[in-house]
């Protein structure tokens, strides 16, 4: 059988526009597609186009569903498939370009990003917009098959947009956001962080209910039909609801230590799984730790990608996955210098820029590059006007060569002790 | 045969049952069902197709050494059911119509393509094979219809006022292919109309009130024939005859 033509079936050219809608609002919201270099960072991201695309589904799956199930309903034709087959098999181009949008966005992302393997645990993403499309397609027909076409349509399109643009806008529709999960895409910023199991599970919870509700509705005898659905759903969104109830905005938490992957001992180095799978990353780590060790300053005992890190002798190493030597360098001296600071004590602008001139100073005695390093971490001692020659570098941080930068970097230790005792 | 046992139904909030523990077997085929307007005729036939649910009791279906069942799904596969008001779909062509009927009702794809066009031959509509169906008359589109029915072979079909509102010539036409049909397939036939009972059916059953009132053979309907009497006005008497029982019991 031939697809039915596009005035009566506007999936397959929906399909398309779905497509391309994902791509160009990917481009909208992640300008060169970057995000944090994690998979369900990257997983997340490639969604945004649900944003606007769900909606779009919505209208289509409205259009092409209501009115052939209208007439089909009409002629008696009693069919034996289920309720869920007669939706995919109208509405399946929908879904392709869905499902084709999210792939480019993602493939996207991962050129510009091209974060390291992280784990399964990251696929449970794709499973939430599954289920978040299949919410958005089942409304749709749901809403086609009970309203005459002129009037669902605009109303699946509206309401859909409604449904995604009021919670992502309205902090006081926190659950409808997290339930929806149409917040999802726009909440990771850091590789330390990871998306809150219950926001994932959370819309896989409404689109299971929306599957089975649609399931129900077509097996069920008259009595029960009308009731059982309905119930399901109601369990469903209380379900989402009970699993986002308290999340944080945007619904992240700290990645746990069990993901991390250490080796070695002499540092220690326990890094995110994506940071670990660039061998380069731990090599760095041990050749830092190296030279601090020949300058003479303590050699860390755990260089760490974990936030809050903050036990005697461990390097809390702040990456991106995206970053540079120079900016390694740079976090891993911030990370050393945070095992001397007092960071809790009230300190005078000249001692947090003395605090600075170190921090700076050590990063190019480890071998960043003097020429980079001021767009590697901002601070005000720095004149962006003189930035970009390698002696204003030196100037600014009163070094005569790179390895001077140990020994300011001592006078620093011992003028900070002062600090720290008061 | 078609079993009834204990069926009631009720439509909506509506105090009164239209069928209550309604207990029947359609056993002789071709079968015409007769019956006034609100007799219950359309609410039976759907109620058989499985449109409708029973609130309680049974449908089975058995023919031959088959047993009964009342499977919702095998009702489906099995029985098929012509609306008293077909209509055509603007996406479809006539043969996209019937293999689309074929599909809903289990056949694959490709088989229902292939199975549409001979059907659709049967029914006289292969010139219309490729038109779309909501541009064919009144007359084809009850043909399509039929055709819709037939496509997947079914074990028994059900005919809700076939010929109604259809110009003498068309359901002339009509008449002729569904005793066509009626000689292989177990055909129920609800209708009001009582012309040409005895060329198309062999058996009659005259429903009231969701009762049977009368089931027996056609030439046992109509009655010993009366030489005044056209076949019309003899098969007209004999209807009153059978609601007139049905009204004094």
């Amino acid at each position: 059988m031939r697809v039915r033509p596009l005035l009566t079936n506007p999936a397959p050219w929906a399909g398309v526009l779905v497509t391309l809608v994902m791509i160009y609002d990917l481009s909208i919201n992640f300008p060169g597609y970057r995000t944090p270099a994690t998979w369900q960072a990257a997983l997340a991201a490639g969604g945004v186009g649900f944003q606007v695309a769900a909606p779009l589904i919505c209208a289509a799956a409205a259009w092409s569903v209501g009115p052939i199930e209208r007439w089909r309903i009409r002629n008696l034709l009693m069919p034996v498939r289920s309720p869920l087959t007669l939706v995919f098999a109208s509405t399946w181009p929908l879904l392709a370009g869905a499902a084709l949008g999210y792939g480019i966005s993602v493939a996207l992302i991962y050129g510009a990003t091209k974060p390291n393997w992280g784990g399964p645990e990251q696929l449970l993403v794709l499973l939430t917009f599954a289920a978040m499309v299949f919410l958005a397609l089942l409304t749709g027909a749901f809403v086609g098959s009970h309203l005459p076409t002129a009037i669902a349509v605009p109303v699946a399109l509206i309401g859909g947009y409604a449904a995604v643009a009021v919670p992502l806008v309205n902090d006081s529709a926190g659950i409808a956001r997290g339930v929806l999960g149409f917040g999802l895409p726009v909440s990771l910023y850091s590789i330390n962080d990871q998306i809150l199991l219950g926001a994932l599970l959370a819309p896989v919870a409404l689109g299971l209910a929306a599957l089975l509700a649609t399931y129900l509705g077509g097996a069920l005898t008259t009595k029960v039909r009308a009731v059982l659905p309905a119930l399901v759903l109601v369990v469903g969104i209380l379900a989402g609801g009970f699993l986002v109830a308290g999340a944080s905005v945007p619904p992240t938490e700290s990645r746990p230590a069990a993901q991390l992957e250490c080796h070695g001992a002499s540092p220690r180095i326990c890094l995110w799984p994506e940071l670990g799978a660039d061998k380069s990353i731990g090599a760095l780590a041990t050749t830092l730790s190296g030279r601090l060790a020949a300058s003479g300053l303590a050699k860390p005992t755990l260089v760490t990608s974990r936030p809050g890190a903050t036990a005697p002798g461990t390097v809390r190493w702040d990456l991106s996955g995206t970053d540079d030597q120079t900016s390694r360098t740079m976090q891993f001296a911030w990370g050393y210098q945070d095992m001397f600071a007092c960071r809790q004590k009230p300190q005078t602008q000249r001692q947090l820029n003395d605090e600075d001139r170190a921090v700076f100073a050590l990063a190019v005695a480890l071998g960043a590059d003097p020429a980079k390093i001021a767009s590697a971490g901002s601070s005000p001692i720095f004149d962006t006007s003189t930035l970009s020659t390698v002696s204003s570098v030196y100037r600014i941080l009163n070094l005569k060569d790179a390895r001077d930068g140990f020994h300011e970097f001592v006078a620093w230790t011992k003028a900070n002790r002062s600090i720290c005792s008061n | 045969m078609l079993t009834y046992t204990n069926v009631s139904y009720r439509r909506g909030l509506s105090r009164r049952p239209i069928f209550d523990d309604f207990s029947f077997q359609f056993a002789a085929f071709p079968c015409a069902l007769l019956g006034p307007n609100g007799a219950g005729k359309s609410t039976l036939l759907q109620l058989t197709a499985t449109a409708l649910r029973p609130s309680t009791g049974q449908i089975g279906l058995a023919l031959g050494k088959q047993r009964s069942t009342a499977s919702r799904s095998d009702l489906r596969r099995r029985i098929a059911l012509v609306s008293q008001t077909p209509s055509g779909f603007r996406g479809l062509t006539v043969r996209e119509a019937v293999a689309y009927a074929g599909w809903l009702k289990g056949l694959s794809r490709a088989e229902a393509w292939e199975r549409s066009i001979s059907t659709i031959d049967r029914m006289n509509l292969s010139a219309l094979a490729d038109v779309s169906s909501i541009r064919i008359s009144g007359g084809e589109l009850r043909r399509l219809a039929i055709a819709q029915a037939l496509v997947i072979n079914p074990e028994v079909l059900l005919l809700d006022e076939a010929t109604t509102g259809l110009d003498p010539s068309e359901r002339r036409n009509l008449l002729e292919i569904i005793a066509d049909i009626a000689d292989t397939v177990p055909t129920l036939a609800a209708t009001h109309e009582v012309d040409d009972l005895q060329s198309v059916f062999a058996h009659v059953a005259v429903l009231l009130d969701g009762r049977i009132l009368f089931d027996g053979p056609t030439g046992d309907f109509l009655g010993a024939s009366d030489g005044n009497l056209s076949p019309r006005e003899r098969a007209e008497h004999a209807y009153a005859r059978a609601l007139n029982s049905g009204a004094i019991a």
